[in-house]
This record gives structure tokens, sequence and C-alpha cells, in this order.
């Protein structure tokens, strides 16, 4: 199988059609990181382009100092920050949200907290999965970035780190509170005296 | 022991490893931290499926038409003969060919009544057009403004 330095040496010179392998190879990252950013889902698809346009515009510069995932994943998170600065949305909004949004919803079903050893997987209960979504957009985009690029793309810290600009200290703190406010907000639909 | 904190149950369940020994005698008999550490090591689980969003099918498609749109585009090459030609032939109309002593006169005439004090900086600037460095200058500005324009008139072609 062709490596990505392989492809990419071909595409610097001159072979421009088998970038579409990139690409290929490459969407469905660049989409989970602009979607985490950005919450309309009309620039989404445009914002990508302009992220490939751009990994196109410049592989010539990428010296393989680190694996071509994380390079594009860092054109697609400071493409997408950009987009957020025009808009001048914070990459941190909505962090701190009350509980009472929260509360307004309908409880989840029961027994999911006070039997965890139980059928009632979190995972296979596409109701459960929909609000974890839900709970999910509703944190700040760089939590839910974090989130997505660590347990849906499996980056490591390192990487992730190097993607988003931030320390692994930092990166670190940021997934740790974005998994406890998940935490605290779907539990809040269930009685709290279970909590005890 | 006190109750497991947030975030080590958060490192236990990322690792999906068994807890060390400390927190898994604690987990025996606390009945709350092993519900909370349960629920982490599901929520763990569902995040690593949290991500549906795909773009359409034809994404690579219109990624590649739009690059081969960029590539056509001989923009590059034609700013820079525009420029070249401006250089080469803008430069020496505007030093040799056109009568700057218009500006000189200006410049007598406004500074006239300038006092003595002031006179030195007069002959700097008179002396700046005489020399043909203002003009330079200026000859630099026309042409910038020319290149602004021809980048125009490319990117709306």
């Amino acid at each position: 199988m062709e490596s990505d330095k392989d492809i990419v040496n071909r595409i610097v010179q001159g072979d421009g059609s088998s970038f579409e392998k990139i690409v290929r190879d490459y969407q469905r990252l660049v989409c989970h990181v602009v979607s985490r950013m950005l919450s309309n889902p009309s620039d989404i698809e445009d914002i990508c382009q302009e992220v490939f346009l751009k990994v196109f515009q410049n592989l010539h510069r990428f010296e393989f100092n680190s694996k071509l995932s994380t390079w594009i994943a860092r054109i697609a998170f400071n493409t997408a920050l950009n987009h957020l600065d025009k808009k001048k949305a914070s990459l941190y909004a909505d962090a701190f949200e009350t509980q009472d949004d929260a509360r307004e919803e309908p409880p989840l079903a029961e027994g999911v907290w006070t039997t965890p050893a139980s059928t009632d997987d979190i995972v296979a209960d596409w109701d459960t999965r929909e609000r974890l979504m839900r709970e999910i957009d509703r944190l700040p985009p760089a939590y839910r970035t974090a989130l997505t690029l660590f347990h849906v793309e499996e980056l490591s810290y390192d990487e992730i780190a190097s993607v988003m600009n931030m320390s692994v200290g930092t990166l670190k703190s940021n997934i740790f509170r974005a998994r406890k406010i998940l935490k605290e907000r779907l539990l809040a639909k269930y009685s709290e005296e279970e909590l005890r | 022991m006190t109750h497991v904190s947030d975030e080590q149950m958060q490192e236990i369940a990322e690792r999906g490893e068994q807890a060390p020994s400390d927190i898994h005698e604690h987990l025996i008999h606390c009945e709350r931290c092993r519900r909370e550490l349960s629920f982490y090591r599901r929520l763990v689980g569902a995040l690593s499926t949290a991500g549906s969003e795909t773009l359409s099918p034809a994404f690579a498609g219109h990624v590649m038409e739009r690059i081969d749109r960029e590539r056509s585009k001989p923009f590059d090459y034609l700013e820079w003969t525009l420029l070249f030609v401006i250089l080469v032939v803008g430069a020496p109309v505007l030093l040799y060919y056109v009568d700057w002593s218009f500006l000189t006169d200006s410049l007598n005439q406004y500074t006239a009544d300038w006092g003595e004090w002031r006179s030195s900086f007069r002959d700097i600037l008179i002396t700046l057009v005489d020399s043909k460095a203002y003009l330079l200058v200026m000859a630099l500005l026309i042409m910038a403004g020319f290149d602004r324009v021809g980048k125009l008139l490319l990117r709306n072609r």
C-alpha cells in the first residue's frame, strides 16, 4: 500500500490528481474537526473544502515532522478558528452554562444510573445517544473538538495539543472538564437522590 | 479512604483498565464511586461513537474541481508580467518624460512665507525634488497603484 509520503511526493512533483486520495483518506477527520468547531451546519462543507484547498497549496511545505493527519487536522482547526473569529464566536463560549436548561428536558429512561451493569447500555440506547450528542453540541467548541479528536479519531494527547496549539496540561484539563460537564448534565436529568 | 476523585475515575475509565488496588478496595465498599466509575466507562464508550457527521459523497469531487479551477487560473503569471511591464515602461516615463518642475515651483511658492528658521527644511525638500528622489518615490507609489488595479482587473476577469 502506498504511504502518505509517496502520495505527497507525487502531488508535490505535479501529479495533482493523486490529491483525491488524500481528500478521501482525511475528509472524515477534517469534517469532525470543522463540525465540532462550528455550530452552523451550512458552513461545514464550504469550510472543509477551504481546508483541503489550503492543504493542497501548502503541501510542498510539509516536511513530515509530524503525521500528515496531525498537520491536516491543525489546518482544519485553524481554518475553523478563523471562521469563528469572523463570526465573533468564542472557543470557550457556554463552558459554564447553568444546569437550568438541562433540567428542562424530560428525564432519561429509568435505571441508567442505578443499574450500571444492566443491559441499559448508553451506546445501544438510541435515545440516550441522541441526548449525549445534544449535550456534546452544547459544549464549547474547544471541548467538543478535543473530545472528538481523542475519543473518535483516537489521536494522542500530544497530537491533539499540537493540533489545537495548547499545552498537553491544558488539553487534559479541557477533556476532563468536558467529560465532567457531560456527566453532570446527563445526570441532572435523573433523580439527584440516586447520586448520594 | 476518601471517595475516588473525578479525575482518577476518568483516567481509569479512559485507560479501560482495572482500578489500582487501593481504589479497587474502595470501590468494593462504595456504591457511589462504583456507579460513577461505571457511568464514566459507559460515557467513554459512547463518546467513541459520537462522530457521525459525514460530508456528501461528492465532496472529494467538489474539492478536486475547486483545485482544478485554482490551478488553471493563469493569475500569478499575468500578475507578475503586468508588474514587470509597469516597472520597465512606467518608471522611465515618469522619471524622464514628465515635467515635474511644477512641483518645485509649487513648493517654492508654498514655503516662500516660511520664517528664516525653517529655510533649511525647505531647502531639503527642494533638494529632494530636484534630485528626483522624491519623483522616484512617487513613481513607486503610482506603480503600486497600477499593480493593485491590475490585480483587481485580473481577479474580476
